[in-house]
């Protein structure tokens, strides 16, 4: 991956290509995911916790796959699902800020398999200013990036409720040997059902109920998911 | 107030010893709720704590959750580092340029002794004849020698991927069980100097005055007064029983050493370099090192001792001063009298060669707290019992402390007096009889409150290259296949969990910005 703001001098030349696959997440057993995503995402995938490696913070994801490199929602005819998670549409765009005080600068990915001079949409008009859809782009960039601190937050009461549990899931898809994922947290439906009515009644206010229920219902997803992988 | 019962219980002296022992009572009482065991403790605002009891044992993590305080939090506030074993350096033999001379005391095995033991094996040449004793049983000692922690940032609080325990900072240890015992717990706290000690007919404590405030009464006393030994020495007379027959050592110089930048590795274990009158530790904190020089000062003048650990600390010892305490090595004839119970150093002190300390201090606590007696007539029995079993248990610490001492070959002085006769207990020369023949046996430790497991016995005896004769029976080692199979799976895992595992202080650095999650 090469980082670079975006340029009228660097870019001038440089054509965007459609998506259609969502190429980013070939090989991604999983998509992060930011908590304005949860209600669309959950028609197609389960919405579970995991932590991040090298922090041990917990970050929300959509499974893609039941085994690490393994995402069944991928294929070249097209991404095989309704929602498209922002983590992978949004590539190969992505802000930089250095800190709260300064403006968000607008970068993109230089390797990314769709970015070149021949083919798609140019970044760049022919006064060389930035086209209008990338200025879209640049805004849906920002707003997940604040959505993502919201998604924080989100998580932070979640954990001040105690309202995760952890899970493993065994699963057995047709003609395949049994595996069990490990390292996932889920939302314990009966804690939701034992908090005390001032604690709900703030998960309501602060609209955490919505999603809370989404991801609560996106578990049924895990046996499509499972279906998916024995046909794969 | 003879058929009173037990309601209040009133702790004297702060420090570690004082506010662990409120924390857990008051915890284990709910001492918050009405109408229960209530729990105060009188601390001098003058009186400075010795605060260098630095290292615990894994059953420390057990505690702190019971009492409900946050790794993170207890981790941030005492500067607290992962610590995974000790690390004996020269004990085995003067040390001679060129030969390594170290071994390591463990807090992991690969399998439970009890289950599969895998020493005879290694013994008789078996298995790992290359590697030394910890490196064919464990995975750990790797760790430590390339100082990564035991733990990821994704194991939840007090879990690890290997057994650990902690290195810690004494003075803000107990400020933190302060607040949490007064804040959280229940506990109350009262700043006074104790000035008297007002006994009833029946020769038990009434109250102890103060200067500050009337007499405050109890039923039950704890006397954590350290080594001036307020309650149950002074006022009660228990006599104090010095074990200098036993362990040489009298004195210790200590030294607080900064670390030379942000890049020095923090070491995961803590390292015991003998000396030619006794040994240093050297434990790193997230912060800074601790270290000190343990000695007998028959056999060190006290410049000399100093100017040693200079000389162990190097150029970053320029411009530190060093701290001289004199330590009184031995225990109370009882650690529970009528209706006193001795915790912490007032009950006991001996060098701090295993860390057992303030793992001493968890274990009377417990005790105290199961058979807490309804009245003084259940006193009566229970202090029995209680002075029984820690009586063992500090036995059983100063026969393995000593063991140590026995096992090397070194040759000055300081370690020859160490290994005539009249220092050594019996009760240890009997065990390394047997085992001179015999492997190491669980039934060697039929008590269930035996301080140190088999496996640590393992670790010492092997380390410090015991002779040991196993050519009798050799029928009965018979799965040198499992043994070689374990030996190789370890030698697998340890490359894995190298590979798997951050440094001691990346992981430390990492808790500052994030914490670690509670599940």
């Amino acid at each position: 991956m090469t980082i670079e703001a975006l340029s009228n001098k660097l870019h001038s030349a440089l054509k965007l290509q459609q998506d259609p696959c969502l190429i980013q997440s070939k090989n991604r057993h999983f998509a992060p995911l930011v908590v304005g995503e949860f209600v669309a995402a959950s028609q197609d995938f389960p919405i579970v916790f995991i932590k991040e490696q090298e922090t041990g913070q917990f970050k929300s994801i959509a499974l893609l796959g039941i085994e690490p490199g393994s995402n069944v929602f991928y294929s070249d005819e097209g991404w095989q699902g309704n929602y498209r998670p922002q983590a992978y549409s949004l590539s190969p765009f992505m802000v930089s800020q250095q800190d709260n005080n300064t403006d968000a600068i607008l970068c993109i990915d230089n390797k990314s398999p769709l970015i070149s001079t021949e083919h798609g949409r140019a970044f760049f008009d022919e006064k060389n200013q930035a086209c209008d859809w990338v200025s879209k782009r640049g805004e849906q960039v920002v707003s997940y990036v604040e959505q993502t601190q919201v998604t924080q937050q989100f998580i932070k009461v979640l954990l001040d409720f105690e309202l995760l549990a952890p899970q493993t899931l065994t699963l057995k898809p047709t003609g395949k040997s049994e595996t069990s994922l490990n390292g996932l947290y889920a939302i314990d439906e009966k804690k939701l059902n034992a908090l005390d009515s001032n604690k709900f009644d703030s998960l309501r206010q602060s609209g955490a109920l919505v999603a809370i229920y989404a991801s609560l219902i996106s578990m049924q997803r895990i046996e499509a998911l499972v279906r998916a992988s024995s046909k794969a | 107030m003879t058929n009173n019962q037990t309601k209040q219980v009133v702790i004297v002296g702060g420090g570690t010893a004082g506010w662990l022992t409120a924390a857990s009572l008051a915890k284990r009482f709910n001492s918050a709720g009405q109408g229960n065991i209530q729990v105060t403790l009188v601390e001098s605002p003058d009186i400075p704590t010795i605060g260098v009891g630095e290292g615990t044992w894994p059953t420390m993590r057990k505690t702190l959750a019971n009492l409900g305080i946050s790794e993170t939090d207890f981790m941030r506030q005492c500067h607290v580092s992962l610590k995974q074993a000790t690390k004996f350096v020269n004990w085995k033999e003067t040390p001679k340029p060129g030969i390594d001379n170290h071994y390591y005391h463990l807090f992991t095995s690969f399998h439970d002794a009890a289950d599969f033991n895998m020493a005879p094996y290694w013994q008789r040449g078996e298995v790992g004849q290359a590697a030394t004793f910890a490196q064919s049983v464990s995975v750990q000692g790797a760790i430590c020698e390339k100082h990564l922690a035991p733990k990821l940032m994704t194991n939840k609080e007090y879990e690890g991927v290997q057994n650990y325990a902690y290195h810690l900072d004494a003075g803000e240890f107990a400020k933190l069980l302060k607040d949490h015992a007064i804040n959280n717990l229940g506990v109350l706290h009262v700043s006074a100097n104790v000035t008297d000690v007002n006994l009833d007919d029946d020769g038990y404590i009434e109250a102890v005055e103060t200067d500050t405030d009337n007499a405050i009464h109890g039923d039950l006393f704890v006397d954590c007064t350290g080594f001036k030994c307020l309650l149950i020495g002074d006022a009660l007379g228990v006599a104090f029983k010095s074990i200098d027959d036993t362990l040489l050592t009298d004195y210790a110089v200590v030294m607080q050493v900064p670390y030379k930048d942000d890049n020095q590795a923090i070491a995961s274990c803590t390292i015991s370099t003998a000396q030619e009158a006794g040994w240093i530790w050297d434990i790193g904190l997230a912060n800074r090192r601790g270290t000190g020089y343990v000695y007998s000062s028959k056999h060190s003048s006290h410049e000399r001792a100093e100017q040693k650990l200079r000389e162990y600390i190097g150029e970053q010892s320029e411009g530190l001063t060093a701290r001289f305490i004199p330590m009184n090595i031995g225990y109370r004839e009882k650690f529970w009298h009528k209706n006193c119970v001795a915790v912490g150093l007032s009950a006991a002190f001996i060098e701090p060669l295993e860390a057992s300390a303030i793992f001493l201090m968890e274990a009377a606590n417990n005790m105290l707290m199961e058979l807490f007696p309804r009245d003084r007539a259940a006193m009566v029995m229970v202090e029995k019992k209680y002075n029984d079993s820690l009586m063992f248990r500090w036995n059983k610490t100063i026969d393995f402390i000593k063991m140590h001492y026995l096992l090397s070959r070194r040759s000055e002085p300081f370690w020859l007096d160490n290994r005539t006769k009249t220092t050594l207990p019996s009760s240890l020369t009997d065990l390394l009889a047997r085992w001179e023949h015999h492997p190491v046996s669980g039934y060697d430790f039929d008590n269930v409150y035996e301080p140190f497991p088999l496996e640590s016995y393992q670790y010492i005896l092997y380390g410090m290259g015991f002779e040991q004769d196993l050519s009798f029976n050799p029928g009965q080692y018979s799965k040198r296949d499992q043994a070689q199979q374990s030996f190789k799976k370890i030698q697998s895992i340890t490359k894995q969990v190298e590979q798997q595992l951050p440094t001691n202080r990346q992981l430390l650095t990492k808790i500052q910005q994030f914490g670690f999650q509670k599940l």
